[in-house]
């Protein structure tokens, strides 16, 4: 049996799941040091009947704590930023564009060196050794703890960030390095952007894995470690130690991967209703459709492997005016329970409305049977209208859907929601995060570019799948398990000779410990 | 707030200008032109450098002043990771000048699509030059040949394309077409890109082959935009106005609705496909968008709505921003506008290379204010 743990602001919730059953879920609260509230839900989970430490096969942990120290510019080392590709990139230096008080943690510390690739692979010149040794020599006098390489078109050719690299852990073996092609795509900046974060953050997540680390022990656990990534699946704990940025968004990715499991679906559409706003995202195959435009974590722009949500302002906690006309963006958030009107407060919230159509039974209906017939109509009706709209938008097909509801607030999505074919409500919606969490597979994913005329469409996608499946065995997926779940094609707009993009990604069950 | 009355002030263009104009040409850029949010980086830590660059408004040219067109021309993608080192375009200046043993007066951008906006405005920085308030489109369009300066006669070349080292290929061809061909050739052989200076010609010339005032309208259309983000309707109120004081002839919402198809392939290096819009409230009569890496025409029903070379522009219905042909997705809420294009674009010479028989469509031009 497998443990999911998700690490929110306000809960900390762990799931126990054991095949295709869930055999305990609890609840409890996020503490200020993490760890101590992992333990405490750990210890309530082994409570259970029927659960044994000595039984669990694996601990995976969803957190928030890494976007939160980006966000709140806490916990970040300064990171010398080194761009490889000087004469065909120094127009615009790294961070260009990064608020000011997150650009100051990270020091100012730049280095432009002579090298870079063309988009084919070939090399627009070579790294001039020299500069290299002079390179080593500045950081060791200045003392520098973490470096953030990039390399112009490193992910199609790595050859030089790795050479660099060698160099530095060779003579400085101390210093944090992280190279642009392990966390980035195409797209030189934002790669750039998310190697200085990841670099920035690496004392961080030593530190937060071996809390987690030692939670597991004090529970006399001792099954392996896994950490949820943005994608849906999850890494090993040693290598999110190396690459906290790939949690930034696992919080909606996970609770979309739940929202799956518990409703049985493969291709739907989730929505997760919380207290001030709900994530509407799309299913495909199981995993959550990613994003294509930039993402921003914390005013700096990324390309980060994000799930594509659209987040709407309502949720449980939404304020509703008296006429039930307009409902939110304000929420009392976590203040319902003393705010709501059925809570004794005299605050008007979605959750009253919803309480007083009689979709739901929360606190004391009394207390909001004087409410107008109209006004909870009117506000029924608003809210059905805006999630239809959300649902209409995230939807890239017009092919029927069922939607999950899932969330603390979810019986706001009416039965009859326009555009869903369906609305399902499944058992233990409220911790779909950490069931998401518990399920997670683990993956692999590759970008190249080709030339037809040289290479065959079949070599290529041979060729990325099989350099795919080696980064998801080398995260910790059994090899005899895994399987191709997207290939995407680009054609390049304006190229004289056809160059087309390639994407896998290849994802596989997580290696019995 | 319009900037279209004459003074005689220089207009001067600032590091803060750079972002309106990136966003406003990306409007007349007509679903084409590419991301110029490279570019408009480049050009804003230049001008932070080197201070403002003079806007010479055309009929200020100096009749024997020679005149330079410079801009970007290649793969847009490449401009992702080759970022450049913003000297590319004075180079290619520098090697213009070498092969002609002149040196230029004014710059000017061949067309106020994107990248190519900014790109004369980078290099006439860091030589102290003017930025002539023109350029050879009044929007962007695919080829060489479809540009004013050709149309009316001036050739293309000789041409210079550099690379990001500096290393140059001067062209010499008989026709446009004919330069078209060699420069895409060159373009691949330095890595998918590069930076050319082209279409010499006196100040006389120019003020008879450009189409005047499209940078400084760039640049109200972009504080437009950026004054009412996420408000497409006050956008839309402040366009008119802007485009009534302007060359540009009748401005129109010609649909507003969600994007039910898009179809798109990729041949001979251009972006073709169509759009098929949903129109809010009259989901009965959707309206097709022909594409050709810009918006071609808006038909409904068999009939026309709008026709090249007359813009057809297209924003977001929820951000009011740009939206590019490349990036239209599927459920995307977007309002598209009809703007009649500058009389120079409409007469039966240029009709020949911008109408819409030069893009292989069965029937000749009708202007915007004609259509009811």
């Amino acid at each position: 049996m497998k443990i999911g743990i998700d690490v929110g602001g306000t809960h900390t919730d762990a799931v126990v799941v054991d095949g295709n059953n869930i055999i305990a879920a609890v609840k409890s609260l996020t503490t200020e040091d993490i760890s101590s509230g992992i333990t405490h839900a750990l210890e309530s989970v082994l409570n259970e009947e029927g659960v044994e430490s000595s039984n669990i096969q694996a601990v995976m942990i969803g957190t928030t704590q890494f976007t939160n120290a980006v966000v709140e510019r806490r916990h970040m080392n300064p990171v010398a930023a080194i761009r490889i590709g000087r004469q065909s990139s120094a127009a615009v230096p790294p961070k260009v564009g990064w608020p000011v008080d997150i650009d100051a943690c990270l020091g100012s510390e730049v280095f432009m060196l002579e090298g870079g690739y063309e988009y084919h692979g070939g090399p627009i010149c070579p790294l001039d050794d020299r500069e290299v040794d002079a390179l080593i020599k500045s950081l060791r006098a200045r003392q520098i703890g973490a470096v953030a390489l990039c390399g112009v078109y490193a992910p199609v050719n790595a050859e030089q960030e790795n050479a660099v690299a060698d160099r530095i852990k060779a003579e400085l073996p101390e210093v944090d390095i992280t190279l642009s092609h392990q966390v980035g795509r195409i797209g030189l900046l934002q790669r750039e952007n998310a190697a200085l974060l990841n670099a920035s953050l690496m004392g961080l997540s030593k530190k937060v894995i071996r809390a987690f680390q030692s939670a597991l022990k004090s529970q006399a656990i001792q099954a392996p470690l896994f950490i949820s990534q943005n994608d849906g699946t999850v890494m090993t704990a040693s290598y999110a130690e190396h690459f906290p940025v790939l949690t930034f968004s696992s919080g909606p990715t996970n609770s979309m991967r739940g929202a799956a499991f518990l409703s049985g679906l493969r291709d739907a559409i989730v929505i997760d209703v919380g207290g001030t706003t709900a994530d509407v995202g799309m299913l495909v195959h199981g995993y959550p459709r990613e994003s294509n435009v930039a993402i921003e974590v914390g005013g700096v722009s990324t390309n980060f492997r994000m799930p594509d949500i659209l987040p709407l302002a309502l949720g449980g906690g939404s304020i509703v005016q008296e006429d039930g006309k307009t409902i939110g963006p304000i929420s009392v958030g976590h203040d319902l329970v003393s705010r709501g009107r059925i809570f004794g407060g005299d605050t008007l919230t979605a959750t009253d409305i919803a309480v007083a159509a009689g979709v739901a039974e929360i606190g004391e209906p009394a207390r909001v049977s004087a409410l107008s017939e109209q006004t909870v109509q009117t506000a029924m009706a608003r809210m059905r209208e805006m999630l239809a709209d959300t649902v209409d938008r995230i939807k890239t097909g017009d092919q029927p859907l069922s939607v999950i509801a899932v969330g603390g607030g979810a019986f706001l999505v009416p039965e009859d929601l326009p555009g869903a074919e369906s609305v399902l409500r499944p058992g233990n919606a409220g911790v779909a995060n950490a069931v998401g969490a518990a399920l997670a597979e683990i993956g692999g994913e590759v970008e190249m570019l080709y030339v037809p005329g040289k290479t065959s469409r079949g070599d290529a996608i041979a060729e990325a799948t099989r350099l795919a499946t080696v980064k998801a065995v080398e995260a910790g997926a059994c090899s005899d398990t895994t399987r191709v779940t997207d290939i995407e094609e680009t054609t390049l707009a304006y190229m004289a000779e056809d160059t087309e993009r390639l994407r896998v990604k290849v994802v596989g069950q997580l290696k019995a410990a | 707030m319009s900037r279209t009355g004459i003074s005689n002030a220089p207009k001067i263009i600032n590091a803060e200008d750079i972002q309106d104009i990136a966003v406003g040409s990306s409007f007349l850029a007509t679903g084409g032109g590419g991301d110029p949010y490279i570019a408009q980086l480049t050009t804003e830590q230049i001008l932070k450098q080197s201070g403002g660059v003079e806007l010479l408004s055309l009929d200020a040219v100096p009749d024997d002043a020679l005149v330079v067109a410079i801009g970007g021309i290649g793969a847009p993608m490449v401009s992702l990771e080759k970022l450049g080192n913003g000297q590319e375009p004075l180079w290619a200046l520098e090697a213009l000048e070498a092969h002609v043993g002149r040196k230029a007066d004014a710059l000017i951008s061949f067309e106020v699509g994107g990248a190519n906006s900014l790109i004369p405005i980078a290099a006439a920085a860091q030589r102290n030059l003017p930025v002539i308030d023109a350029d050879g489109m009044g929007r962007a369009l695919p080829e060489m040949q479809m540009v004013t300066f050709s149309i009316y006669g001036v050739k293309g070349t000789p041409m210079a394309v550099v690379d990001e080292f500096g290393d140059s290929v001067v062209i010499n061809a008989r026709n446009s077409s004919a330069a078209e061909r060699l420069v895409r050739n060159v373009s691949q052989a330095m890595g998918g890109a590069c930076v050319s200076a082209e279409h010499m010609m006196d100040g006389a010339t120019a003020k008879q082959v450009s189409v005047p005032g499209t940078l400084d309208l760039c640049r109200q259309v972009g504080a437009a935009i950026h004054r009412h983000r996420g408000n497409p309707s006050a956008f839309l109120q402040d366009l008119e106005g802007i485009m009534g004081g302007s060359i540009y002839g009748t401005t129109r919402v010609l649909s507003e609705g969600k994007v039910v198809d898009v179809r798109r392939k990729i041949e001979g290096g251009f972006n073709i496909g169509e759009i098929v819009l949903e129109p809010f409230g009259d989901p009965e009569n959707p309206v097709v968008i022909q594409f050709r890496n810009e918006y071609l025409t808006a038909e409904q029903g068999g009939r026309q709505l709008a026709m090249v070379p007359d813009l057809i522009c297209a924003i977001d219905a929820d951000t009011a921003l740009p939206v590019t042909a490349e990036s239209v997705r599927f459920g995307q809420r977007m309002i598209f506008v009809g703007v009649g294009a500058p009389e120079i674009m409409r007469r039966e010479q240029a009709l020949e290379f911008v109408g819409p028989r030069a893009f292989d469509m069965a029937f000749d031009f009708t202007p915007l204010e004609e259509i009811a």
